[in-house]
């Protein structure tokens, strides 16, 4: 059982943008979903934990070895799918596999190729393993990424933003190889979509602002709501007067008509049906919640 | 709309910081040109010639804003990735593509006319010498920005531009900028301009091409002012003609051809996808595999390793496969092919052609490696340590447990490789042209050495570009600070900036010399010390650079010092500490070396010397000198130990009519005992080096006493000394010597420095004809000598006079030499493994002395020795010794060669490794032994005085004798090369003279007057009275003169007895060639022949005349002309007449400036020529000849 020990982690960047305030989490095997929105402060707290960057205080301990003081510690055991990120022109998917590999540390050729193989055809990769990988569509080049995490022993797999800008076939495909590994590592998915941490992980942080919002089981945070979602259709004009009256926690467009979302305990005013909670607006509730303390 | 664009582009790319950054750059630069002071003699500083030859060079540098601006220019859309939203809107194509252009080329306009004011502002310094200043002339500048800026700016902006915006890749528009270079750089080869330090100016038709190639119009603004006088170098403007002309109105053809070209197929709003190649969809067929993780992970050793090569090859491989990379190394195989070929092959003064040694290949080969190089380095240490995080794949490399030594050794080797591969390109290229040459002596041991001499450089600059390429925030910025630190340092700025101890200037390694005889000598020794210096302070650059290595994400400078404190092994601890120990230790032996053990010298150390000198001691200005009669010396020469040491006596003698009571000594050497008989020594002042002594009873006039000295002469430090080597020793007497009396050459001459230090103005002599001729002049005799040399056992050693003894002792052998009759003391010590040839010749044995692999010329030397020797006693007398020795020396003397009596020294470059394989080419082993020859009757047998217009005995005589001589063994065309080789030295020396031109018989210390316009006179005066008479006349001079012990002979005496001889007449075109400054310019302009009825052929030629005296102040006018002129008419170019060819050769009237001649023959003509031998000075000698149809 691997275990990521994150406690009173800060980062301030040097025009003094607070991207990580205090963040304590704790993660075990199994698939971990991040669900914040831009700007929250994911991909910083990513990197830190790759080792990319130094916090400005707190710690990282991965099975109870200090990272942020060995990186190279965790450099052997994580994989990393950042959420952009380039390739070396003209050179062919399978020798970047490879390079990467070998910087990984898979010294043993066969070793190598057995594994560079294995996860070509996993990642359906195989046929295009003599194509340059910048040459890549979006999907493609996101499976190469996947493909290059999970070189080696990676006991850690952090991926970053993974499904953007993916067709729903591409994500699915995506999505169901994320799951088959993360049944005995830990993965941790940063995502601000909430189907994707619905549909994988057992266990999702909210981050906000560089702070955790909110943390727990996906299916007991939703169930905390259970009847205290309600849904209404109303004219665009109205919303203000809602917004005054109720705690909206999103609207969205049906058929060209408003309808908004409400959190309330008691049963708000006519017209208004309960809904089942799902893990959106366990997502939008917490957002709100959070940017009326700021304002506040 | 398209105004509204311009103007939207112009204030875009005026804001940038780019374009400020740059428009500094180039004022600072141009204030600094500006405020140098530098022009050649006599040039003002505002000239402008001089505000056209700064600009024009500096236009070089325009490339790179024009490169930064094109990029931001054309290639933003892209880079920003709004080319989709700029192609949905409704500009067109013409108004897109013009108003970017327009903005590129007014933001590089702008920038660059920075540097004319910068030099503008310069000139107001008042650093400056004011007599060098003269007013502000505003159309200077306007004609050089609308000649030189506004034409380059726009050439290189519409190359560059258009190729931008053709390929739409910053890598293809990096190389189109080094393109245009590589055109410069061939041209500047080609023409020998002022960049490539090279002295021999380019043949007629490479000038040709260089002046139409250059794309920045340099080498036509050279070749269009290359004769210009100092006068017309301050007076004139370029003018709009010539090539100069055809190469701006070309380059403007042809880069808006290009630009227009590239406006038709760039294509616009057609954002550039490749259309995918159709899937194939054939099945493969694989074994199905199964992920699984490896856990038996170790990064161990080998892990490093195999990381580290992994990641070596996907470097080489980016390196080798991109664009700059292979447009470089095509530009250098094209530039060392064709240097060698250009260098080697009929490329001398004399067009002649050399031997393809290892240490002369290596020469051409190191010339142009540098700025290759360091393009390269700078480029890619940029590119290659960026490269992962410009590719946006640092994150993933960087998160791997591969250490940063993987990529930090990756990067710098394939760095290192660079100038590796160029050094070895140019070896091979070298080798081949030496087989293909069939010279087998390939010595692979001296091109191996160019790795470490010509290699460690380099080294130290790519550990500089690791170190601040990790420091500064981004590769541009990286990349200019590298490129500045190389300029400011390693430059010639560094001198001007005021960084002039070698230790200050951060990676210059000192200058290598390499000579077949010497081999790297001392230069050697020096270098190691450097190298050990520089890589020690390059290997802490570089662990810094690892210690701050980027990884993750950039993290700002001021946490780098943070992190160099972090992890801190031993072993890194240990390394840090011994290569520092190893710098300082360098450092100071360095310091020691050049400080302490040798003269550190500055410029003002020098000034103040003179100065200092001049104060102390110009009060003995008017003491008399004895003057030696005779000398006696032992020398024991040590080259293995660069030492020497002598001692000498003389006889001194007072030939002045006054009594000398004081005598002022100067040591060039300090002497470790002096003495003269009957004197006492006052004082001795080391500060300048100067002894006084008084006789305790004044020397009358007439006696004589005796005065002895001894001296040791050791290396010191790093001083180089080219006198006394390990091979190839001479050591002349003028280096040694002690003078006496009061030294005037010492004085400051440059009147505005004597004026910033307070002292009177400095006047030069006036010589007035009654000087010339009644001047009492005592310090110089003919002289007795007689030595005691002695070398290692190995070597030989040479003096002149008879060789009267020779035994060894000790492992040395000594040798007697004395002269049978007195001698001009002119003295040289020779030491060197010399291969001997003696021959015994009509009583005189006619001995070489060389080195054993430069014997491809020997009998050729010996044959035209015999030739000359033959020609000088039959027409000027006897020779006086039994031995005629001819003894090479190393090629780091920059003469031709020397006459010492009865003993010539000969250089190896210009003598014995002159290839003459090729028969019909010009015999320039026969020219230099000739000359050589004959100067043994003119300089020692007749010897001047020594005042103005001696040089006319000298060269004078000797060239004369030499075309002579030449024309008898190789016909027409030798003496047509030695004319044609005569008036670019005359026309050009003289374009760069420091003082106004004197006539002919008043020569002083003029080159091309003694080497030029001497040797024009003479032929034109064979002409007039012919050789046997002019021969006569030099005979005469010698018959009175070669018994005189005092030199005594003048010009005027010269001229006195060639009046003598010639018609009153006559006597007005003597005093034009030797009296007055007079060129002329004479020209064919048309010519005709016609068949007549008896079979013979009729020829008329109308002949331009014209005559140029320059008049007080430099400027020429044009005079009347009336002299009998030779005109040739030839069955070939006369420049391939050996013997037959010639149909008549005659002398006709020449009186008005357009002549018409009749000629009638009985062979039909093809060519016609005026003065085809050349006797009058004529800055276009091509137009002389004209062929007939």
């Amino acid at each position: 059982m691997n275990t990521l020990k994150i406690e009173n982690l800060s980062k301030t960047y040097s025009n003094g943008v607070k991207a990580l305030n205090n963040i304590s989490l704790s993660i075990s095997n199994g698939m971990f979903g991040l669900l914040g929105p831009n700007g929250a402060g994911k991909s910083s707290l990513m990197r830190t934990i790759a080792a990319l960057q130094e916090p400005s205080s707190g710690a990282i301990f991965f099975n109870d070895v200090n990272i942020i003081k060995n990186p190279q510690e965790i450099r052997k055991q994580i994989g990393y799918l950042p959420q952009e990120f380039g390739v070396y022109p003209k050179i062919s998917c399978q020798n970047l596999l490879n390079h990467i590999a070998v910087l990984k540390g898979i010294t043993n050729k066969e070793e190598r190729k057995e594994q560079v193989d294995a996860l070509l055809q996993q990642t359906n990769l195989y046929q295009h393993r003599k194509k340059a990988v910048h040459t890549f569509s979006g999907g493609m080049r996101q499976r190469f990424g996947i493909a290059q995490a999970l070189l080696g022993n990676p006991q850690l797999i952090i991926v970053d933003e993974p499904t953007a800008g993916l067709d729903p076939e591409e994500r699915n495909r995506f999505l169901n190889l994320l799951s088959e590994i993360g049944e005995n590592i830990i993965v941790i998915l940063s995502t601000h979509i909430v189907e994707d941490v619905r549909d994988l992980c057992s266990k999702m942080a909210i981050l906000q602002q560089g702070q955790i919002i909110a943390q727990g089981n996906p299916i007991e945070l939703t169930k905390e709501l259970e009847n205290h979602i309600w849904v209404k259709t109303i004219n665009k004009s109205e919303l203000t007067q809602y917004q005054e009256k109720y705690h909206v926690i999103s609207t969205k467009l049906v058929s060209g008509k408003t309808q908004v979302k409400i959190f309330s305990e008691t049963q708000p005013e006519d017209g208004f049906t309960s809904i089942k909670p799902d893990l959106e607006s366990v997502y939008f509730l917490k957002l709100s919640n959070y940017n009326q303390t700021i304002t506040a | 709309m398209f105004t509204s664009l311009l103007h939207f582009e112009t204030s875009y790319q005026l804001k940038r910081k780019a374009f400020i950054g740059f428009g500094l750059i180039f004022l600072v630069f141009g204030y600094m040109l500006g405020s140098q002071g530098f022009a050649p003699a006599n040039v003002n500083f505002n000239s402008a010639y001089q505000i056209g030859y700064n600009t024009a060079l500096t236009s070089l540098g325009s490339v790179f804003a024009i490169m930064f601006f094109t990029i931001s220019g054309i290639l933003r859309d892209r880079q920003y990735k709004i080319e989709a939203i700029l192609y949905t809107t409704s500009i067109q194509k013409n108004q897109f593509f013009f108003s970017r252009f327009t903005g590129v080329f007014l933001a590089s306009l702008t920038t660059f006319t920075m540097a004319l004011i910068g030099f503008l502002l310069g000139t107001l310094s008042p650093q400056l010498d004011p007599d060098r200043l003269m007013a502000f002339e505003l159309t200077f500048y306007l004609w050089t920005w609308i000649t030189i800026v506004v034409p380059n700016i726009f050439i290189c902006t519409a190359i560059i531009f258009s190729v931008g915006a053709l390929t739409k890749s910053s890598i293809a528009t990096y190389v189109s900028a080094i393109l245009i270079y590589a055109a410069y750089f061939l041209c500047s080869i080609f023409f020998n301009s002022p960049l490539m330090a090279n002295a021999a100016p380019g043949a007629a038709d490479n000038m040709f091409m260089a002046a139409i190639g250059d794309p920045f119009g340099l080498s036509a603004f050279f070749e269009q002012t290359q004769f210009w006088t100092p006068f017309e170098k301050n007076t004139k403007l370029i003018s709009f003609s010539g090539y100069f002309m055809w190469n701006r109105l070309l380059w403007l053809t042809l880069s808006g051809t290009v630009l227009l070209a590239a406006y038709k197929f760039f294509s616009f709003k057609k954002i550039n996808i490749k259309a995918k190649k159709k899937q194939e969809t054939s099945v493969e067929i694989f074994d199905k595999k199964i992920y699984k993780t490896i856990n038996r992970i170790t990064l161990d050793t080998k892990y490093e390793v195999s990381s580290f090569i992994s990641q070596l090859k996907i470097d080489l491989k980016f390196v080798f496969k991109s664009l700059p990379f292979i447009a470089i190394i095509l530009i250098w195989i094209f530039i060392v092919a064709s240097e060698i070929y250009t260098r080697l092959y009929l490329s001398g003064a004399y067009n002649d052609s050399l031997y393809p040694t290892t240490n002369l290949l290596i020469d051409l080969i190191k010339e142009p490696l540098p700025v290759l190089s360091l393009l390269l380095i700078i480029f890619y240490s940029g590119e290659l340590i960026w490269r992962e995080r410009s590719l946006n794949f640092n994150s993933i490399i960087d998160s791997t447990p591969a250490s940063n030594i993987v990529f930090f050794l990756s990067k710098g080797i394939t760095l290192i490789l660079l100038p590796f591969i160029l050094i070895t390109i140019g070896i091979v290229i070298a080798i081949a042209f030496q087989l293909s040459s069939g010279y087998a002596h390939l010595e692979i041991g001296q091109y191996l050495s160019m790795y470490y001499f010509n290699g460690t450089g380099f080294l130290f600059n790519i550990m500089l570009a690791l170190l601040i390429l990790n420091i500064t925030p981004n590769k541009y910025l990286g990349m200019v600070v590298i490129g500045l630190i190389i300029v400011i340092f390693q430059s010639q700025m560094s001198g001007k900036l005021g960084l002039l101890h070698p230790l200050l200037r951060l990676g210059k390694f000192p200058d290598i010399e390499f000579n077949n005889m010497v081999g790297y000598g001392d230069y050697a020794t020096r270098f190691h010390y450097f190298a050990v210096f520089w890589t020690a302070l390059g290997i802490i650059f570089s662990f810094l650079a690892f210690k701050i290595w980027q990884r993750g994400a950039t993290s700002s400078l001021k946490f780098k010092p943070q992190k160099l404190k972090l992890h801190w092994s031993v072993k890194s601890r240990i390394l840090i500490t011994v290569t520092f120990l190893l710098f300082i230790v360098s450092g100071c032996a360095i310091f020691y070396n050049t400080n302490i053990a040798s003269d550190y010298t500055t410029n003002d150390d020098v000034l103040n010397f003179r100065e200092g000198y001049e104060l102390k001691y110009k009060k003995y200005e008017a003491l008399a000198s004895p003057v030696l009669i005779d000398i006696k010396t032992k020398v024991d020469l040590y080259p293995s130990e660069r030492r020497f040491s002598i001692k000498a006596n003389y006889i001194l003698e007072n030939t002045s009519s006054q009594s000398i009571s004081k005598i002022l000594v100067f040591e060039r050497t300090s002497l470790k005992e002096i003495v003269i008989e009957g004197a006492k020594l006052i004082t001795y002042d080391s500060i300048y080096n100067t002894y006084i002594f008084e006789f305790n009873k004044p020397l009358q006039p007439k006696e004589q006493t005796t005065f002895s000295y001894k001296l040791i002469k050791e290396k010191n430090g790093f001083e180089i000394d080219r006198s006394i080597v390990n091979n190839g020793a001479y050591i002349t007497s003028s280096t040694f010597e002690p003078s006496f009396g009061y030294r005037k050459g010492i004085e400051i001459t440059n009147n505005f420095e004597r004026k910033k230090r307070g002292l009177p103005e400095y006047k030069r002599k006036i010589i007035s004809d009654h000087h010339l001729q009644s001047e009492e002049q005592h310090n110089a005799r003919k002289i007795n000598f007689e030595t005691i040399v002695s070398t290692e056992n190995n070597q030989t050693a040479i003096a002149p006079g008879e060789l009267i003894k020779k035994w060894s002792k000790d492992n040395r052998t000594f040798y007697q030499y004395k002269t049978s009759s007195k001698i001009v003391p002119a003295i040289a010590y020779f030491s060197s493994e010399y291969t001997t040839r003696k021959e015994k010749y009509k009583g005189v044995s006619i001995e070489q002395y060389y080195d054993a692999f430069h014997n491809f010329n020997i009998e050729n030397i010996q044959k035209h020795s015999k030739i000359a020797l033959d020609y000088c006693i039959e027409n000027f007398g006897s020779y006086p010794f039994n031995h005629l020795r001819i003894a090479e020396i190393p090629a780091h003397w920059p003469f031709g060669g020397f006459a010492h009596p009865g003993t010539i020294s000969m250089v190896e470059d210009r003598l014995y490794l002159v290839d003459y394989r090729n028969t019909t080419h010009f015999n320039l082993v026969a020219k230099r032994a000739i000359h050589e020859v004959a100067h043994q009757w003119f300089g020692h047998i007749l010897s001047p005085k020594n005042t103005a217009g001696a040089s006319m005995f000298t060269e004078g005589f000797a060239k004369y004798a030499e075309a002579v001589i030449m024309e008898k063994e190789y016909g027409m065309k030798a003496i047509r090369q030695l004319s044609k080789t005569a008036n670019r030295t005359y026309f050009s020396g003289r374009s760069y003279a420091s003082e106004k031109e004197p006539a002919l018989y008043r020569t002083e210390g003029q080159g091309y007057l003694a080497y030029g316009k001497n040797y024009t006179s003479m032929l034109a005066l064979r002409e007039l009275i012919g050789e046997d008479m002019l021969n006569s006349v030099i005979k005469k001079m010698i018959d009175n003169h070669k018994e005189d012990v005092a030199l005594s002979v003048t010009s005027l005496e010269f001229l006195n007895e060639l009046y003598q001889v010639t018609s009153e007449e006559n006597h007005k075109v003597i005093d034009d060639w030797f009296k007055r400054v007079i060129i002329y310019d004479v020209s064919i302009k048309n010519a005709s022949v016609k068949k007549l009825e008896d079979n013979t052929y009729e020829v008329i030629i109308s002949i331009d005349a014209n005559r140029f005296e320059t008049n007080e102040i430099g400027e020429e006018k044009p005079i009347g002309i009336n002299e009998f002129i030779q005109i040739g008419l030839f069955t070939k170019h006369p420049d391939n007449i050996a013997s037959k060819g010639i149909i008549l050769l005659k002398k006709y009237q020449i009186n008005k400036k357009e002549n018409t001649i009749k000629i009638i023959v009985n062979e039909v003509p093809k060519y016609v020529s005026i003065d085809p031998l050349g006797s009058r000075l004529d800055n276009n000698l091509l137009d002389n000849t004209f062929r007939l149809n």
